[in-house]
């Protein structure tokens, strides 16, 4: 299921980006199936085709879909998904958040269980 | 002579049963196509709109039924498609009016409670819906394809060896056509099923999905019988014209009468028990409702009837108000549409 709001201020493509990698991280998007079509997946949310046209793109470039045959979009292999520099960036990214953690009270315990938690309500194990 | 008449009346009588069906097969969050956020709903419950609605249309169509069943029972079954005409302008009417004043209530509530607005509002979309069975299997259509063959080959077999014993010749093209028009429809409808924007509740995500795949696969079952039907009874009146079995006069009035009534009745009957998305089926599946809302596109929906969006690229969604689908008129696929169904009301009235 993919969930865009309108009002946010995050762009819809991004949340499209953001929506669609979690399809795949909770299985819902299997490795090899093939994505809605951009049109159809721009008639079914209401949005410009361009908008979920630069969403694939992007997608496509950082590996997590793929081009098959003419232009059928498919859900990559999850071993070619992998980008050897992600965990450097993950921290990188994680660096800011864990510090306005611990100014807003977070403690390490807390922060662990937040994660673990939300870890595995995206990753539902049992499949 | 009365029976002729019979069929036009019930037809009347069931448009107007259409019509005031609307609050009954209306989702929980929509009231006469206006999008009512959940805390609202919750503290304020609409229902006196509902019974107004009905209260208003009975008063106004018993009248146009009653002036409707005169005119034809006076003047024969000629202008019965003018009855049911303003029998439409009354149903569209009546919804115009109870949009405008809904969409004014909504207003004035939210303006003295705004804590009752939607806090968070989501449009979701599953990507699996395409993959799910939405219609009868294209197979299906062999069967009335291979009977509208059939009718043609046959009729145009009689023409090229006997067409001298060929004594009614004209009803025969009018009957063709009928059943060409009948397999265009037929393919047509299952396009619309197939493609139509999915609808799934920001609400309820899992549920609403479930139902909408069940509502729109029940109309393709139920479309595909009724037009099956249709095709089978064009053939069997075509081959009486040719002499190939001999039909009953009052057999086969009958059966023009049955298949249209089956419909109608039908119809109605399927659109209470499914409701519009399939809102009224029950899945016995109880889904903890989310604190999303869905998106409040009011304003796209000119008088509640018409969708004219130009930001959505979709062409064929579902109504807002009444069981069915409707254009979004701001796509211009949808004139396209329009001119094509002009041009064969055009063509077919001058054959």
């Amino acid at each position: 299921m993919i969930k865009i709001e309108f009002k946010s201020k995050t762009p819809i493509y991004k949340q499209l980006r953001k929506q669609i990698i979690e399809g795949i991280a909770s299985g819902d998007l299997q490795p090899g199936e093939s994505m809605p079509s951009v049109r159809q997946m721009a008639e079914d949310i209401g949005i410009n085709l361009h908008t979920v046209n630069k969403t694939y793109q992007i997608l496509k470039n950082q590996g997590y879909l793929i081009s098959h045959r003419r232009k059928k979009v498919v859900v990559n292999s999850r071993e070619k998904m992998i980008d050897p520099d992600y965990k450097r960036q993950l921290e990188k990214k994680l660096r800011p958040i864990i510090a306005e953690s611990i100014c807003q009270g977070v403690e390490q315990k807390e922060f662990k269980n937040i994660v673990s938690n939300l870890y595995d309500e995206i990753q539902k194990e049992d499949q | 002579m009365f029976s002729e008449l019979i069929l036009p009346i019930i037809i009347l009588i069931v448009m107007a049963v259409l019509g005031g069906l609307a609050p009954l097969v209306q989702p929980k969050n929509l009231l006469f196509g206006v999008r009512i956020p959940q805390k609202l709903l919750k503290t304020a419950v609409p229902s006196h709109f509902k019974r107004k609605f009905i209260k208003t249309y009975l008063s106004i169509d018993l009248v146009w039924l009653i002036i409707g069943i005169f005119i034809i029972f006076k003047f024969g079954s000629g202008p019965y498609i003018y009855t049911i005409l303003v029998q439409i302008l009354i149903m569209f009417g009546n919804y115009a009016f109870w949009n405008k004043k809904v969409k004014n209530w909504k207003e004035e509530k939210l303006q003295q409670q705004p804590g009752l607005a939607s806090q968070n509002t989501a449009r979701v979309v599953d990507t699996q819906f395409r993959k799910e069975k939405l219609t009868i299997h294209n197979f299906w259509y062999f069967i009335p394809g291979v009977l509208l063959f059939f009718q043609l080959a046959i009729n145009l077999y009689y023409y090229l060896t006997v067409s001298e014993q060929m004594v009614r010749k004209e009803q025969i093209v009018s009957l063709i056509i009928s059943s060409i028009f009948i397999f265009v429809i037929m393919l047509w409808q299952h396009y619309v099923i197939r493609n139509a924007k999915q609808q799934v509740s920001a609400r309820n995500p899992q549920k609403s999905r479930q139902q909408n795949i069940l509502f729109r696969r029940r109309w393709s079952k139920f479309l595909f019988i009724i037009l099956t039907l249709l095709i089978i009874g064009n053939l069997v009146m075509n081959l009486s014209y040719l002499d190939i079995i001999d039909l009953d006069a009052q057999i086969s009035e009958n059966v023009y009468m049955i298949v249209p009534l089956l419909a109608l009745i039908g119809s109605v009957i399927l659109a209470i028990v499914t409701g519009q998305s399939g809102s009224r089926i029950d899945l016995n599946k109880n889904e903890e409702e989310s604190e999303y809302d869905d998106v409040d596109d009011d304003s796209h929906w000119k008088l509640g009837i018409f969708y004219y969006n130009p930001a959505d690229p979709s062409f064929l969604v579902e109504k807002r108000i009444g069981v069915g689908w409707t254009l979004n008129f701001a796509n211009p696929k949808s004139y396209i549409f329009i001119i094509a169904i002009i041009a064969i009301l055009i063509i077919t009235s001058t054959v």
